[in-house]
């Protein structure tokens, strides 16, 4: 599983065990510099572009957080929290979202997601929640 | 009623827009995919600054990013600021003075005109001017405008910042007499916080208000809406 690389994107080369989080945008673009931003602070990424490879993605190995992009084709944001949430209920996700979108329409998406952050991101506020959701040590590897 | 100043462009049309729920909503549809782009695309460039600023050496950052940041930020706020024009805008009334409200913030205003070269002159009520209002978008909005007009004014009298209540209705109207120069130059691109102006429009629109701009001699903003209004705007 090491250095497999997650078709369309490489993903950073991370331990078996090493909890990662899972970087969902269809702006391909933002999705590779933001993976590179984490990936330099020291958290492990995996990046793709639809919500359908995130889903594969899941299946193959649970992430411990989801960033994932709200405006997708296909399967968009809240279609993949759903799915997220029926199989993996305790598993975080982060929204961003580049749309104009009122006080309640926020609200009724902080149901499904621990933080909405609107984009340009604030990579302080992203490394904030990450921070806080990621586990303090890292897992140990039994191998 | 609207009376659009055409001279001031893109912030004078945007005013009529402003004022008009069904425009409104229509900007807001049209504009809607392009924000969304657009702020992919923001997003993107300010990742790209961030990866910049982490490769830069010490002696780099502090003159290259802070020029990135800084012309990055102009071009963000641009973007939200036409946003914030139709974007959906509930109001929280309450009721209270509009004089709190305004000299809240005189001070700052009052501060910005005078490092233009300008002098401000509050017209305070000598009547009590109690009345629905959201203070923190009104201010909010004309804490905007006054910015601006800080750095696009070039009058020479003292501007004249009156407000109050009569027959009914709260009101504030902004003067400035004489005739009128372009000014300086706005070091950001232009139109950017000319934008204030049709936002502060939609404020008092909000409040089921009256917004007019008259430039013959001078430049003019009155405001009204009455006093007692819904909470839902």
């Amino acid at each position: 599983m090491d250095g497999q690389t997650l078709t369309p994107h490489s993903r950073t080369y991370f331990g078996p065990r090493d909890p990662y989080v899972l970087l969902v945008d269809d702006h391909e673009p933002s999705v590779c510099l933001l993976r590179e931003l984490l990936s330099g602070a020291g958290i492990a990424c995996v990046s793709t572009t639809s919500a359908a490879s995130a889903l594969a993605q899941v299946d193959e190995r649970r992430p411990w957080i989801i960033v994932t992009d709200l405006s997708m084709p296909n399967l968009d944001g809240r279609g993949l929290a759903a799915w997220i949430k029926s199989r993996h209920p305790s598993l975080p996700l982060i929204l961003m979202t580049g749309e104009l979108l009122d006080g309640e329409a926020i609200e009724l998406l902080k149901l499904d997601f621990t933080a909405v952050l609107a984009k340009p991101l604030d990579l302080d506020e992203l490394l904030l929640h990450l921070d806080r959701l990621l586990p303090a040590q890292p897992v140990q590897d039994s191998a | 009623m609207v009376e659009a100043v055409q001279e001031l462009g893109l912030a004078a049309t945007l005013v009529g827009v402003a004022v008009n729920p069904t425009k409104v909503r229509a900007l807001h549809t049209l504009l809607g995919d392009y924000c969304h782009q657009t702020r992919n695309l923001l997003n993107s460039l300010k990742l790209a600054l961030y990866i910049a600023r982490q490769g830069a050496c010490p002696l780099e950052q502090s003159n290259d990013w802070d020029r990135l940041d800084s012309e990055y930020k102009v071009v963000e706020k641009c973007v939200e600021r036409i946003q914030a024009i139709c974007r959906p805008m509930p109001l929280a009334t309450i009721n209270a003075s509009l004089s709190l409200v305004i000299q809240e913030q005189s001070e700052r205003w009052t501060t910005w005109l005078e490092q233009s070269g300008r002098q401000l002159t509050l017209d305070a009520p000598k009547e009590p001017d109690v009345g629905d209002l959201d203070p923190i978008r009104l201010s909010g909005a004309l804490d905007g405008f006054v910015e601006w007009r800080a750095d696009a004014t070039n009058c020479a009298e003292p501007i004249v910042l009156r407000w109050g209540k009569a027959e009914g209705d709260l009101y504030f109207e902004w003067i400035e007499s004489g005739s009128l120069d372009a000014g300086e130059p706005e070091p950001e691109p232009a139109g950017m916080k000319a934008l204030s102006l049709p936002l502060l429009a939609r404020v008092v629109a909000a409040h089921r208000g009256r917004f007019q701009v008259q430039q013959d001699v001078g430049f003019h903003v009155a405001a009204s809406w009455p006093a007692t209004i819904s909470s839902r705007a």
